[in-house]
């Protein structure tokens, strides 16, 4: 296989920068797992399906590289808590967010339901795409796609207003 | 063929536009007369075009000159290169190190004595056949004491007492054979205090005066164990070797043909 083409890439990379900021949730890491993954993926081309879609096979490489960014951090906070018996809480987040109540609401979903929700609604890849994006069987894809949609319903519209911790302007970091 | 009513499953494949003409318009028919189910929907909908909207047009984002794919490129070649030059360079100073530790090594490392050095010393100490004019100094300090208790006579019992001597110290080791049969006798038997532990020397003697001698000693702390081998120290030759416990040593002159013989008899019992 040739190997890849800048210019495939580049054009790419503002959906790839896109999704890997729905899974950090911050600009910086988002563009440092970016970064991590077209490393890989330009190392790796040859391991690459000749008849896959690039997108999706990029996509599943950066979920690939989130998912282990953070066991590894996961692990490191354990140690952490460890030694000093508080638990590490990882920087988060953009300088300044403009809340809106299904943004806060989806910021608030665990990281499963985020790139699902992000490929499905935003990128408008097929189920079977996001099947092997994530490496997910089809009916856990339809069953992590219900709840998902559930959840981020029931946080933007069940709960009461003020309850929520943010108000609509707020400072992350 | 279609079920009464459309899964949870047909509900979001509509809404994300994946159902085909057929079922889609199956699934809005049914929406219009279900309108709970289709204020959820309209719910979800809602959503995604928030979200959508939220994460529109990243083209327009501030561009990030590192993730080119160029310098990204760019950075892995710069990143071998660099590992390769740490690689040869651990490979060099490894080089450096260990041959230099290998000649220091050969500068402070006294030369080790040859095999069974204690044998051809113990035989100039103690036999008459070469005499000790001073010269011949013990320098590999490998024998460093002898038994004065354990002496036996020449004579009619002397066997008897070299038997004693071997069974008390070398229990599992090889007697010294009776070669009077073939004119040769045992003319003397030392204990001696080695380095490696107690050796044993017995001096066999033939009609015409030539003398040879068995040695026996264990091998030592390290438990080192000889290849056989013979070599010629002066006007000497040690045939040595090792079997069971022990290592051995025969030592005569070098055209001697009963030694040969006592080395063959000795490897073999």
């Amino acid at each position: 296989m040739n190997p890849p083409d800048d210019d495939q890439l580049r054009e790419l990379l503002p959906r790839l920068r896109r999704f890997a900021v729905s899974l950090t949730q911050n600009p910086s890491d988002a563009d440092d797992l970016v970064q991590s993954t077209l490393e890989k993926a330009i190392s790796h081309w040859q391991r690459r399906r000749a008849d896959g879609d690039l997108r999706a096979w990029l996509f599943s490489i950066l979920y690939r590289q989130f998912i282990d960014g953070r066991r590894r951090a996961g692990r490191y906070a354990r140690l952490m808590q460890l030694f000093t018996g508080e638990p590490q809480t990882s920087a988060s987040a953009e300088d300044i967010v403009v809340a809106n109540a299904t943004w806060e609401a989806f910021d608030r979903l665990p990281p499963e339901h985020r790139a699902l929700l992000m490929l499905v609604s935003v990128e408008g890849l097929s189920y079977r795409e996001v099947s092997e994006t994530l490496d997910i069987p089809m009916g856990t894809v339809m069953s992590r796609l219900s709840r998902a949609r559930r959840s981020l319903r029931e946080l933007d519209e069940g709960e009461p207003r003020e309850k929520r911790p943010a108000p609509s302007l707020r400072r992350l970091k | 063929m279609n079920p009464n009513r459309p899964t949870e499953q047909h509900l979001h494949a509509y809404l994300d536009d994946q159902l085909d003409a057929e079922r889609r318009q199956w699934v809005a028919t049914w929406l219009q007369a279900n309108p709970e189910r289709a204020a959820e929907l309209e719910a979800w909908r809602r959503n995604s075009q928030h979200l959508r909207a939220r994460y529109a047009n990243p083209e327009q984002w501030p561009a990030n000159a590192s993730l080119d794919p160029a310098a990204i490129r760019r950075r892995q070649r710069a990143g071998q290169r660099r590992w390769l030059a740490t690689a040869a360079m651990l490979v060099m100073t490894l080089g450096i190190g260990l041959s230099g530790g290998w000649t220091m090594r050969d500068m402070t490392t006294p030369a080790s004595p040859p095999p069974m050095a204690d044998a051809v010393q113990a035989y100039r100490l103690f036999t008459d056949s070469v005499s000790f004019d001073g010269n011949t100094a013990i320098d590999g300090n490998s024998v460093v004491g002898v038994s004065d208790t354990a002496v036996p006579e020449p004579g009619a019992n002397s066997r008897e007492k070299i038997v004693k001597l071997f069974q008390a110290h070398f229990s599992d080791g090889i007697m010294p054979p009776d070669l009077s049969a073939a004119g040769l006798e045992m003319t003397d038997a030392r204990l001696l205090a080695t380095d490696q532990g107690p050796a044993a020397m017995v001096v066999y003697r033939d009609r015409t005066g030539r003398q040879m001698m068995m040695y026996i000693r264990p091998p030592g702390a390290g438990h080192h164990m000889l290849e056989p081998g013979k070599r010629v120290d002066g006007q000497l030759m040690a045939q040595y070797w090792s079997k069971g416990n022990y290592n051995y040593a025969v030592v005569s002159r070098p055209d001697d043909p009963n030694a040969a013989m006592l080395e063959q008899m000795l490897r073999e019992s």
